[in-house]
């Protein structure tokens, strides 16, 4: 074979892979919308400024997305990221006057990791469905937000302002780019190696493909899974401090309906409801892609609340692409190719 | 002086009640080192449960596991798999989704070390898969294969290839054969009597008595949660094993 060929061997040996890759679909609606939204808003959508407040939202939005998608990959699921997000935040804004920035962060922290290991516990232990352990923690931690602000949002006090930990959250960098989306990459990347390079991350495919199987090879389902809910939680912890340090305030609606667009990110990210099947890269990226779209439709002057409507119609595209399409090349690869 | 070998495994008693069905009524059930034995019954009788209590799945509610003469108790699947307990389960024990070298090494895959941080280490875990297949005859499947492509005999093969490849001391056939092609069931049999060269016990659970007949050295057979019977292959016919299996009770031909 010449070298030639072989290069272009290698070469559609990548594109056949990446086509058939679990993030294909989230991937092309990024690229396609970057298109359509640029011709639309006649290139003011690919301002630099635009591009920095897509990421900012989409880091607020991805590092949630990612631990979703774990929890989701075990076969469970977590609808109260958003709470979590948001009585994190709030909480930590009330405490920093009282106890100081680091205490408050580590304190509102191991919040959002007391409730992921509620989430895992009644969930693993007690035998509730994680469709209602975590509805009922949606509702339980988005009502001690009510009751922590008191219906009112309230600002970061001016010293915690200035402290280099908030600085380090959720100041900014060269350029105008957010930290926060420098900790959505470090996290989405920590978080992707985990799951691909580790034996737990090993477990977490196994567990949510078959649980019986799992068990028989000496997995414990239930251990990986409080594990996996107790680091969703650290992780939706985690984007509500970093995001009211940013946005510097902190208020009743914080993280509110975060928990159904994780959701939606995994699963543009193309990961399956069904368990066992998943990719935290892919729900970052869907992430971006919501948030994308989201300011697009705004440039484009569409009302507020077509975005609901057209994540809707993204969403089931999506999948269609991830589910229909990706059979389609991964057949095409195993014939080529096996 | 020892006049007989240890057993390798000793059940003493075992009973298992789940909810309110007793499925193992006090069984006594033993494995001697190189022997295989058929472990048979009716639906319902307890086979599984029982094998499942010996590789870890289910604890029992009372009795006593001796391994090598010592006393053992599993609290899970990896506890027997420590002790060279492997299964090969009817209709699981593989991941379909994933691929043949991260099943191969579930719940056991070897790591490298990079200072406090552990990764999996998939090169070996592929060249391992690879050897350890290609040892035992198993041709055509790549490590990086997803289970959900192969054939069922396929699975079968890569289950009991796993199970030598980890050097297990006793094997737990359950239903190997079921749903397999003729082609591969002879790829499967000659598996087992891979096993068999090696030295492998292994206890074989079929509704197929005809092959568990050719195959074992011995029979345990089971009725309603109960050891009705344990005879050496020279003292039962094939016909009579049959005959007891299906009357629930010892049926030994006069004739005989």
């Amino acid at each position: 074979m010449s070298e030639g060929n072989g290069h272009a061997s290698f070469f559609s040996k990548l594109v056949w892979k990446l086509c058939g890759s679990l993030e294909f679909g989230a991937a092309g609606g990024v690229i396609l919308f970057a298109i359509l939204f640029s011709v639309f808003t006649k290139g003011l959508w690919l301002s630099p400024l635009n591009l920095r407040v897509i990421m900012r939202s989409a880091a607020q939005l991805g590092i949630i997305a990612t631990g979703q998608a774990l929890v989701i990959i075990t076969g469970r699921i977590d609808l109260s990221v958003g709470s979590i997000f948001g009585i994190c935040g709030v909480s930590f804004v009330a405490m920093t006057s009282v106890i100081g920035v680091p205490l408050a962060f580590i304190l509102s922290l191991l919040f959002g990791v007391g409730i992921g290991f509620i989430n895992g516990f009644l969930t693993e232990k007690m035998g509730v469905p994680s469709l209602i352990t975590t509805l009922g923690n949606l509702y339980i931690f988005r009502g001690l937000i009510y009751f922590v602000t008191q219906g009112f949002s309230n600002a970061l006090p001016k010293a915690a302002r200035d402290s280099t930990l908030v600085c380090l959250l959720g100041g900014s960098w060269a350029g105008g780019w957010n930290n926060l989306v420098i900790w959505f990459m470090l996290i989405t990347t920590a978080m992707a190696i985990f799951l691909s390079f580790t034996r737990y991350g090993n477990w977490v495919f196994a567990v949510g493909n078959d649980e019986r199987s799992a068990l028989s090879r000496g997995v414990s389902p239930p251990k990986v899974r409080m594990l996996a809910f107790i680091i969703c939680g650290l992780l939706a912890g985690f984007a509500g401090i970093s995001t009211v340090c940013d946005m510097q305030i902190g208020g009743t609606t914080l993280g509110k309906e975060m928990e159904l667009e994780s959701i939606a990110s995994s699963v543009l990210g193309g990961t399956a409801l069904t368990g066992g099947i998943g990719s935290v890269l892919g729900a970052a990226i869907g992430a971006v892609l919501l948030s994308m779209i989201r300011s697009g439709l705004i440039m484009m002057g569409a009302p507020p609340y077509w975005f609901v409507t057209f994540v809707g119609v993204v969403l089931i595209g999506a999948v269609l692409a991830n589910t229909k399409v990706r059979e389609r090349f991964q057949s095409l690869i195993e014939r080529k190719y096996k | 002086m020892k006049t007989e070998k240890e057993p390798l495994v000793k059940m003493v008693n075992i009973k298992k009640k789940f909810g309110a069905v007793q499925a193992l009524k006090g069984v006594d059930f033993q494995v001697n080192p190189d022997e295989i034995v058929g472990l048979v019954g009716d639906n319902g009788a307890g086979k599984s449960t029982l094998m499942g209590i010996l590789s870890g799945m289910y604890t029992p509610t009372e009795g006593k596991i001796c391994f090598q003469g010592k006393k053992v108790s599993f609290s899970s699947p990896k506890d027997a798999r420590m002790l060279g307990i492997e299964t090969v389960h009817q209709d699981f024990g593989l991941l379909g989704l994933i691929n043949v070298s991260r099943n191969m090494f579930m719940g056991a895959e070897p790591v490298k070390k990079f200072g406090p941080l552990r990764f999996l280490d998939l090169a070996k875990m592929e060249r391992e898969t690879q050897g350890a297949l290609e040892k035992v005859g198993i041709k055509g499947i790549e490590p990086n294969y997803i289970i959900n492509h192969l054939s069922g005999g396929q699975r079968q093969a890569i289950k009991i290839g796993r199970a030598m490849y980890f050097k297990a001391n006793l094997v737990i056939l359950d239903e190997p054969y079921t749903a397999l092609s003729v082609r591969e069931r002879d790829k499967i049999w000659s598996l087992i009597m891979e096993l068999k060269k090696r030295r492998v016990s292994v206890v074989y659970i079929s509704h197929d008595i005809r092959i568990v007949y050719d195959l074992a050295d011995r029979f345990v057979i089971l009725d309603a949660g109960t050891k009705i019977g344990d005879f050496k292959k020279g003292e039962i016919s094939l016909e009579n094993l049959i005959a007891t299996i299906r009357e629930g009770k010892i049926v030994i031909d006069k004739e005989r």
